[in-house]
């Protein structure tokens, strides 16, 4: 991106390059386009060359000296007063090689005062202005400016035109002020997910496939173990016992079921879905209700277990969660008693439900 | 609920807890646990004559009981033949004999008997028998009269409507004696083949009472109404007649059992 005043580095011409920026650029433009338009320009080509100066060599040096660069019989504007207002404009070195350069002719910059006009020459170029009140300062600056754009008029836009005295150097341009955009805070951090989550919660659990649902009651903890998306957890249930019917038999359930498997999580912004799969074990105490002669006996469940579930999308502290989940069970347990023999199997799948609080630490 | 009970509910349910522990533990420690639960049995009382004696019918099950024979008959536990296991109890009875009750062969549960219960046992038939005058093979007695006299209730008889064709009937000895009406007609009893009997009979002065018998699972009879007037009741399994050709007359009884529900033909008498 451009910079409206980005800074020109000093050049070697001996004065500080007062055009290395000009504040006013516009309105010296806009001046010097004025003059070209209403300055009555009679240039030609083939103007006499009455522009030449006598000029003498300076011994010694490389570039030829330039003796009088400004010549005429004015006093309005004085030649010097021109080359006083033209060194503003083009650097000297530059002027000189220009004018006396190896390869030209030495030339001079000749001025005429005509009274209400004055005439300016310059390398062959010619240029009359009408200039009625002899202010001899402006008539100065028109000619440096005209001899300028002929003698180097990129010199000339480069450094700018502009008004005498030259232009102070602009203003350093301010450090940038850092801009005071309130910039969001940067987000915190997200707590690390919890190694350990647990899980505690009332539970219902019923069997499915026998003649009386035992509804069974109780309390269940699950515990999680990591922060990968899949991970093991266990649980463990203490159920109240519970009636029901295996083949016409009464009896009054008790199960303490484990499980051991791995949980997959989903998180989403505002809830986390979690599937488990794994092993179930259960012991199962059955105890007879209305047979003559009754006895506990304890049953081993071995099977499957499923189970979905979901949560607040709280990484730590405390989330309220439920979960479903069902455990199916291939070869449970027979229930045997006289004279029937064998009554019937203790459930092949078994139903649980919980909602709780689950507690990521 | 106050709280002494409240405390009685939880310290019955941390019982239960610290027993079902227990047990569990127990079983964890010991082969094989968990395929089967065996919860219990409603058979009362069993007899298979496995041990080769009628130590089932002389134990203490119940109050009183008994086997007897008095000669010519006899009463024994025989492997001739056995329904299941490889003992049974072989009664012989002399056909010409008058055999009353008490002089052929019985075994007899009587007194403490439970108010209602099923009855069953298994018999066999080596052979056809013509019953000239009766064949008891079950009775039931019971409180009978003004004032209750313990006395004779339901008899159930082998009969032979036709020649080697064997059949039951059963006689109400209450108001004059006599048949009960079948629901079934003639209801064949097979020959050379384990044959069931269960009957069901609850003890009541009222219209509860009931009698209901089963021959090899099909009802023959079922009649409600008062039975005995006090709760004693005798069960026997014998074998009296008179008048049977050829004889000795021979029948074998096998697995008997007195329980709360029924035992069926498929029923067992133990684990």
């Amino acid at each position: 991106m451009a910079r409206p005043y980005g800074p020109i580095p000093e050049g070697a011409f001996g004065y500080g390059l007062g055009v290395r920026a000009c504040r006013h650029l516009r309105s010296c433009v806009i001046a010097t386009t004025l003059l070209a338009t209403t300055g009555r320009a009679h240039a030609s080509d083939d103007a006499p060359k009455t522009a030449e100066s006598p000029a003498t060599e300076s011994s010694g040096s490389t570039a030829p000296a330039l003796v009088d660069p400004v010549v005429g019989e004015s006093l309005c504007p004085l030649p010097d007063a021109i080359w006083q207002e033209l060194v503003t404009l083009v650097p000297r070195e530059r002027l000189i090689a220009r004018l006396r350069g190896p390869s030209k002719p030495n030339a001079s910059i000749q001025i005429e005062d005509l009274g209400a006009m004055f005439r300016v020459s310059v390398l062959n170029k010619v240029r009359e202005y009408r200039e009625e009140a002899r202010e001899c300062a402006y008539r100065a600056k028109v000619a440096a400016l005209f001899a300028a754009l002929i003698i180097d008029p990129t010199a000339l836009i480069n450094a700018g035109l502009c008004e005498r005295p030259p232009c102070s150097p602009p203003p350093e341009p301010a450090p940038p002020t850092p801009i005071e955009t309130p910039v969001p805070p940067p987000a915190p951090a997200p707590p690390p997910l919890p190694m350990v989550r647990l899980e505690l919660s009332p539970t219902f659990v019923t069997g499915l496939g026998v003649q009386d649902l035992a509804a069974h009651w109780g309390g269940v903890l699950r515990v999680a173990v990591g922060r990968s998306p899949v991970v093991p957890v266990l649980g463990a249930a203490a159920l109240w016992p519970a009636d029901t019917n295996v083949g016409g038999v009464r009896l009054r359930q008790w199960r303490l079921p484990v499980d051991l498997g791995i949980r997959a999580t989903l998180a989403s912004s505002s809830l986390d879905f979690y599937g488990e799969l794994g092993l179930a074990f259960a012991l199962l105490s059955e105890r007879a209700l209305d047979l003559a002669s009754a006895k506990t006996q304890i049953g081993i469940e071995l099977g499957g277990r499923i189970s979905l579930g979901a949560r607040l999308a709280r990484r730590t502290g405390l989330t309220p969660f439920i979960s479903l989940q069902a455990e199916f069970l291939p070869d449970p347990p027979r229930v045997f008693a006289l004279p029937e023999g064998v009554a019937g199997r203790t459930p092949y799948v078994w139903m649980g439900a919980c909602a709780g609080a689950s507690w990521g630490i | 609920m106050d709280g002494r009970l409240r405390g009685r509910i939880v310290g019955n349910l941390m019982r239960t807890y610290v027993a079902n522990t227990v047990l569990a533990v127990s079983c964890l420690l010991t082969p094989g646990c968990g395929r089967d639960l065996d919860v219990g049995s409603d058979v009362l009382w069993s007899s298979r004559f496995e041990g080769g004696n009628f130590a089932e019918w002389t134990s203490d099950a119940f109050v009183s009981r008994s086997e007897s024979a008095a000669a010519p008959n006899t009463i024994g536990v025989s492997s001739e033949r056995a329904h299941q296991g490889t003992y049974a109890a072989k009664l012989t009875v002399s056909g010409t004999a008058t055999n009353t009750q008490g002089i052929g062969a019985s075994l007899v549960q009587n007194g403490s008997l439970p108010t209602q219960a099923y009855y069953s046992s298994w018999y066999y038939l080596p052979q056809s028998v013509t019953v000239g005058y009766y064949w008891v093979i079950m009775k039931f007695r019971a409180a009978l009269g003004n004032p209750p006299t313990q006395g004779e209730l339901f008899d159930v008889n082998l009969t032979n409507p036709s020649a080697g064709r064997m059949s039951l009937r059963v006689y109400d000895h209450r108001n004059g004696g006599g048949d009960l009406l079948l629901d079934v007609l003639e209801p064949v009893v097979p020959v050379n083949t384990w044959f069931q009997l269960e009957a069901f009979y609850r003890d009541a002065n009222d219209s509860t009472g009931r009698f209901t018998l089963w021959l090899d699972g099909l009802q023959i009879v079922d009649l409600p109404g008062s039975t005995g007037l006090t709760p004693w009741v005798a069960w026997d399994v014998v074998s009296v007649g008179e008048a049977l050709f050829p004889e000795p007359a021979i029948l074998y009884v096998d697995d008997c059992a007195i329980s709360r529900t029924r035992v069926g033909t498929t029923g067992l008498l133990t684990e």
